[in-house]
């Protein structure tokens, strides 16, 4: 019966080179590239959520889209609570009544947050949207909602606004 | 006697099966192919993670497994031996360390999703894309994939293939 030995020395040497061609070319590109990694730094959530947007992580993807209707439904019945992520110019300009801005949202306790959250956003805004949606999920939201077509859409759907006259 | 002469095919019959399927893992096509389907899988799931490490680690980080000082060292660097065994079993070198070194990441990767099944914990596998498109499959489903990746690997490993 052949028998298979699985470490020879070859094995073992041939393994040894893979794994320090590996580490030297990740090293290197770590030092080339510009999301360089401090390597021995302790992970620090806050540098890696600046690229949260591009990697896409964080479920962004995972949530759900909601039409005006549904939007109108939540927040009649108050089921929802709806964050208007958009600029504060746009949010004075209308916004969907009952919604808060991003300045109230920053400064509320979120401490018994109702189970659906829903984000009005629109293009400019979808950036920073990841960064909401992560903070929401830590602060025990169980579901998110994201109305994307945002206040144009609401409008066009003839429902009503809300202004605001504040300095922000 | 019927009883009997039943049992003796139903014997002759598993022999046929035996041998059939260990001429079939000792066969040079299958080699070929372990070693392509394991390269091939490997270098395909590589290369988000290669183009963003950031990326990973956060994927890392969200599996609660490693301490914080590990995490960066290791988005660095893991993509990159995946990516290089990958490569060498594409072009047929150091075919059986890459195959040890791949099958002993997918033993790894299994135990911590079995960990982390026990611990009740959420993750985003991030075996082959950084995103997550809603897809996410559950514990089982990527520990049988894993399995069914993992099977290559020991071919390849156990092959006598001269």
């Amino acid at each position: 019966m052949n028998r298979i030995i699985l470490f020879n020395k070859k094995i073992c040497i041939e393994i040894i080179t893979i794994i320090a061609i590996s580490i030297s070319v990740g090293l290197l590109r770590n030092l080339i590239y510009e999301e360089s990694l401090s390597l021995f730094g302790i992970y620090d959530l806050k540098t890696s959520e600046r690229n949260l947007y591009e990697i896409g992580a964080y479920n962004i993807d995972n949530s759900i889209e909601v039409d005006a209707y549904a939007v109108k439904h939540l927040y009649e019945n108050n089921i929802a609570l709806i964050i208007d992520i958009r600029s504060y110019v746009k949010y004075n300009d209308g916004h969907i009544p009952s919604s808060i801005n991003l300045d109230s949202f920053n400064s509320m306790n979120l401490s018994n947050p109702k189970d659906i959250v829903i984000i009005v956003t629109d293009e400019s805004s979808n950036k920073i949207l990841s960064r909401y949606y992560r903070k929401l999920i830590k602060k025990g939201v169980k579901k998110i909602l994201v109305y994307k077509r945002g206040i144009k859409d609401w409008i066009e759907n003839g429902f009503p606004i809300e202004k605001s006259n504040s300095q922000k | 006697m019927d009883r009997k002469r039943f049992s003796d095919r139903k014997i002759e019959f598993s022999e046929i099966i035996k041998r059939k399927s260990e001429k079939l893992l000792r066969s040079k096509i299958t080699y070929i192919l372990a070693r392509l389907l394991l390269g091939g899988i490997f270098v395909f799931a590589s290369i988000p993670k290669v183009l963003s490490p950031l990326g990973f680690s956060q994927i890392i980080y969200n599996y609660k497994i490693l301490p914080d000082f590990l995490i960066y060292i290791t988005a660095s660097i893991l993509p990159w031996i995946e990516f290089f065994c990958g490569i060498f079993l594409l072009i047929g070198v150091f075919i059986r360390s890459s195959a040890i070194i791949l099958s002993s990441l997918l033993y790894i990767f299994i135990l911590i999703i079995l960990i982390n099944m026990l611990r009740d914990i959420n993750f985003d596998c991030g075996c082959f894309s950084l995103t997550s498109n809603g897809n996410n499959l559950n514990g089982f489903v990527l520990i049988i994939r894993d399995l069914f990746i993992l099977f290559p690997g020991l071919i390849l490993i156990f092959h006598n293939h001269k």
